[in-house]
């Protein structure tokens, strides 16, 4: 048996030099990854909806292919052509869910395999743009937090200014400047979601820049790069993450909602937005299995992010480790 | 037991346990602890920090945190027991018959409600009676807490009042009800020595016109000494030692009530004596204890100490103590262990001079559309200069601009006018960067939580000066490093932790090891040690004082507690409102000032001796320290100062020799002076 820490103390002050400087024993509780993981884990929730948008991932890149396959024996999409006919002799299109269809069809189209494919569009142009999103937002709020001064003031109007013009005209103004494309949504999308981040991350970085170990790197000589990079960008770190969750949220939610009114991706590329839209034109008319699916995975994923967002924070804030 | 359990007792708490469900384990933070208080009579609970006497006093009024609950014991009030008694049943007793006064008064009152009508609610709680009736008992109240110009005070928001107001005013809330006990939980921790005196004052005056019962909670011994009837010791969750206040301080049994004491420096005698300190740390509650819970930092423990835990066994007259080997009667052993300190000789050689050192901040930061004129006066006209090898110690109370100075010294501000020079920076390095200072000045911080980044494991901590200076690299740095830990104390395995991971006395080391990565000449300590627990921070003292020793260090050593500064510096240097009032050798300093301030500062530190604390004069700085932003004319001091005349008004005082090396600035001074031609 291990001695307990008590003993340890103990040896040690009888030993040298140690007995008259001695500070105690320190239990170690493995490396920072280890720990962060060990309080993730502790959410059961967070690791649910981790489980269920690893699955969604997997599923957008890998279910495509076998959509053609033997086992869910739908329609193929056809990609090259247009993919909302029906090549199946006298297949009525659409059917409520049953054995071979777990959640029913939808013109054609088995609904699971729509909701992985479309899921392609709606995850990379979500998570893409909350990338622009992020690093446009957290590079101006951190110059605009650590410079301070007339620049801070500068940048924070322009903020101010951005944020005042509605969010759903920015969208829609620059989508028609720009076009439709998967690169031009990612970006549109992209450019007008970071200011938030910036405000988010200003005052996070004007907390952070008079820490005492900030002050303590300062006396040391330590350059601005330096102060940035190692004291303040880790320790930013739970406040950005919370942030990059809800930024993917509110990219797909922005998507879904430009996709909604017409003006999303052009078929044969389509995303949440567009089955919802098409969805909702025919449920009315007895096709209740076109909306119900899309909207709870809807839901469901922006409820899982936020709830893996919330778990990563308390991962990253190291207080929680301690107990 | 004893008979001390009688009906007669207020309030008896019986066998408390208290558990805290954490995250991954159960922690009992208070175990079979009982005590009893008399009506009119101020119990003490002493101890460390984690030691479980908050939650004692908590758990009397049943707010224990969402976390804990009471799993054994009984708390009786008038014989009625507590525990288990529904929420509305309750709520009859609190603020009736037990009120509390929590630690921080800046958060304890609510921001956006009048003061008076924060009484007001108190006691319309409990009191069927108009607005205005109650108004009148609030004001009452406010007086009765001396509260200056209360009928205005009365419609005044908390934002508009110092940290001592708002305390009496959370005093006054607490009392208007007229409890039959009253749980003060560390009232004057967050205060001034000055503040913490007329704090204690008014409580004592309340006490003895109500027939109040006290049950003060502190970490204090000072003022155990002088305020308390009896004494509870609380170490690890449970009682180590209870006895009447005159008893413990003059028959201690426990050897942990002697250690605390023995580690907790005095401004009493000629000279300090080395602090005895608490090896080691207190025991982790979450994990299972065998034996005695002071065994593995006591050294009277024995094998019978690790196969039992002792409980607390009778002694006489109501004095119990739970230990195998208690210390002798009449055994006057407190500062036996330390040596006299012998008094050091200053240096000749100035290590780094400051010269008319002045500095204002702006109201307002700078923006583009803002201009404000008006400046706070931090720092002004500052002239010292700190010899090689010396500790200059900087006192004064909160607002005087004595963390303003370090800063300054460090390049973390810059000076409005006035200048600093460092004797060894290379003059062929114009302009002196902060990269080369750093070889010369280092810093350490009050707090050790804040002052490490969270993010970094120990070993690159204090690599990270050695990194910026690119002096030492790879294997050689790491080498480096584990000297350094060996140097502060620390354990080669706290290399590669997190400063979560460690303690708080710990993690003050490890900045001290990051300070000294350098070999600097000077390090200026900000209180170093404020935040540390007593035991701790007599280790800390003394590792302190130790390295200063070998390496011929020297500190600039900021501080509000006077016997710190008073067991480590040299020299004291002691700042009000910005200005530097007096300077000298400690020992002429503490037993002879020169000046009124200095004088009362000293008849304000709580001394942990009972017969002198009662003997002492009555005298009491009034008023509370001044806005800096306009500052008195002529002498700063003048509006609290007993001596103030018609001159101190006009001239601002300049500075006089009170004896050697010893400078006041003042126009009435204690003692006979000797106008200086030049400044010093």
């Amino acid at each position: 048996m291990e001695p307990s820490s008590n003993e340890v103390v103990r040896d040690e002050l009888v030993s040298g030099v140690v007995a008259s400087r001695g500070a105690g024993t320190v239990a170690g509780t493995g490396t920072m990854r280890q720990q962060m993981w060990r309080v993730f884990r502790q959410n059961k929730l967070a690791l649910a909806s981790l489980a269920f948008v690893v699955i969604l991932i997997l599923g957008a890149v890998i279910y495509p292919f076998f959509f053609n396959g033997l086992y869910w024996k739908s329609a193929p999409i056809d990609l090259a052509n247009t993919c909302f006919n029906s090549t199946a002799p006298g297949y009525t299109g659409s059917a409520p869910p049953s054995a071979h269809h777990w959640l029913g069809c939808i013109k054609g189209y088995d609904t699971i395999g729509l909701l992985f494919y479309s899921g392609r569009f709606s995850l990379g142009i979500g998570f893409l743009s909350a990338i622009v999103t992020m690093s446009l937002g957290v590079t101006y709020g951190m110059l605009s937090g650590y410079i301070g001064g007339k620049l801070d003031a500068i940048l924070m109007r322009i903020v101010d200014m951005m944020l005042s013009i509605p969010g759903l005209y920015l969208l829609i103004l620059t989508i028609v400047l720009f076009g439709r494309s998967f690169v031009a949504l990612t970006v549109v999308i992209g450019f007008t979601g970071w200011f938030g981040v910036a405000r988010l991350m200003r005052a996070e970085t004007q907390s952070l820049r008079e820490r005492d170990y900030v002050a303590a790197a300062i006396t040391m000589g330590a350059s601005r790069q330096r102060i940035i990079y190692r004291h303040i960008l880790p320790n930013a770190m739970s406040t950005m993450v919370t942030a990059g969750t809800f930024a993917l949220g509110d990219a797909i939610l922005a998507l879904a909602g430009i996709g909604f009114l017409g003006l999303g991706l052009q078929p044969p590329q389509f995303d949440w937005g567009t089955l919802i839209q098409r969805g909702s034109d025919v449920f009315k008319l007895g096709y209740w299995w076109t909306i119900w699916p899309i909207a709870a995975l809807f839901i469901l994923f922006v409820l899982s992010t936020n709830y893996i967002g919330d778990a990563m924070r308390d991962a990253f804030e190291v207080r929680l480790q301690e107990q | 037991m004893t008979d001390t359990f009688s009906l007669m007792n207020l309030l008896e708490v019986r066998n408390l346990q208290i558990t805290y469900k954490l995250r991954t384990s159960d922690v009992v933070a208070v175990d079979d602890v009982s005590f009893s208080i008399a009506a009119g009579e101020c119990l003490g609970v002493v101890g460390e920090s984690g030691c479980g006497k908050t939650t004692v006093g908590m758990a009397i009024m049943q707010l224990l945190a969402g976390n804990g609950h009471i799993s054994a014991g009984e708390i009786l009030l008038n014989g009625k027991n507590l525990v288990g008694l529904p929420d509305k049943e309750l709520r009859k007793f609190r603020g009736r018959t037990v009120a509390l006064i929590p630690q921080d008064p800046m958060t304890s009152l609510n921001p956006v409600m009048r003061i008076g009508d924060q009484v007001v609610e108190a006691y319309r709680i409990h009191h069927r009676v108009s607005k205005k009736v109650a108004a009148e008992r609030a004001l009452e109240m406010l007086r009765m807490v001396e509260i200056p110009n209360a009928e205005e005070r009365f419609n005044q928001y908390p934002f508009e009042l110092s940290g001592g107001l708002r305390q009496r005013v959370i005093i006054a809330m607490a009392l208007v009800c007229e409890p039959q006990l009253l749980i003060a939980d560390e009232p004057t921790t967050a205060l001034d020595v000055t503040i913490q005196a007329q704090i204690l004052d008014v409580l004592d005056n309340l006490r003895e016109k109500y027939k109040l019962a006290v049950m003060l909670i502190t970490h204090d011994m000072g003022v155990i000494a002088s305020r308390t009837d009896r004494v509870v010791v609380m170490y690890a969750g449970r009682a180590a030692e209870e006895a009447s206040t005159s008893e413990i301080f003059r028959d201690m049994r426990h050897p942990y009530t002697r250690a605390l004491l023995a580690s907790v420096p005095s401004i009493e005698g000629d000279q300090p004596t080395r602090l005895h300190s608490i090896p080691g740390l207190p025991p982790d509650l979450t994990k299972p204890i065998e034996g005695c819970r002071f065994r593995a930092r006591c050294e009277f423990a024995t094998e019978e100490c690790r196969r039992a835990e002792p409980s607390l066994t009778a002694s006489g007259d109501g004095h119990r103590f739970a230990c195998f080997n208690p210390l002798s009667i009449g055994w006057d052993g407190v500062r036996e262990s330390g040596a006299a300190i012998p008094i050091r000789r200053r240096g000749d050689e100035i290590l780094v001079s400051l010269q008319n050192l002045t500095k204002d901040f702006p109201l307002r930061a700078k923006g583009i559309f803002t201009r404000e004129r008006r400046v706070v006066s931090a720092v002004s006209d500052i002239t010292l200069d700190v010899y090689r090898g010396e500790t200059l110690g900087i006192v004064g109370e909160s607002g005087s601009g004595k963390t303003t100075v370090g800063k300054l010294i460090m390049g973390l501000e810059k000076p409005t006018s006035g200048s600093i020079s460092f004797t060894d920076a290379d003059p062929s390095h114009a302009p002196v960067t902060q990269l080369a200072l750093a070889k010369i000045r280092q810093m350490i911080f009050q707090d050790p939580y804040a002052s490490l980044n969270p993010r970094k494991r120990i070993v690159d901590l204090i690599g990270e000066p050695l990194d910026i200076q690119g002096t030492l690299k790879g294997p050689e740095q790491t080498r480096r490093i584990g000297e350094l830990l060996d140097e502060v104390g620390l354990p080669q395995e706290s290399l590669y932790r997190y400063p979560h991971e460690l303690s708080g006395g710990q993690r003050q080391r490890v900045g001290l090891a990051r300070a000294m990565a350098l070999q600097p000449a000077i390090i200026i300590a900000d209180e170093p040690v404020s935040s540390l627990d007593v035991s701790i921070q007599a280790q800390m003292l003394n590792l302190l004082s130790d390295l200063r020793d070998e390496k011929g260090l020297s500190y600039l050593f900021i501080s509000h507690d006077l016997a710190v500064v008073r067991y480590i510096a040299d020299r004291i240097g002691v700042m009000y409102l910005g200005k530097l009032v007096e300077i000298g050798p400690a020992h002429q300093v503490f037993t002879q000032p020169a000046h009124h301030y200095t004088r009362a500062l000293l008849d304000a530190v709580p001394v942990a001796n009972p017969d002198a604390a009662r003997g002492r004069s009555g005298s009491r700085l009034g008023g509370e320290i001044p806005s800096a932003i306009d500052p008195p004319s002529g002498c700063r001091f003048r509006t609290r100062c007993p001596a103030a005349t018609e001159e101190c008004t006009a001239v601002e005082p300049t500075y006089a020799e009170a004896g050697d090396n010893h400078l006041v600035a003042c126009h009435h001074p204690l003692r006979a002076t000797v106008a200086i031609r030049a400044k010093v």
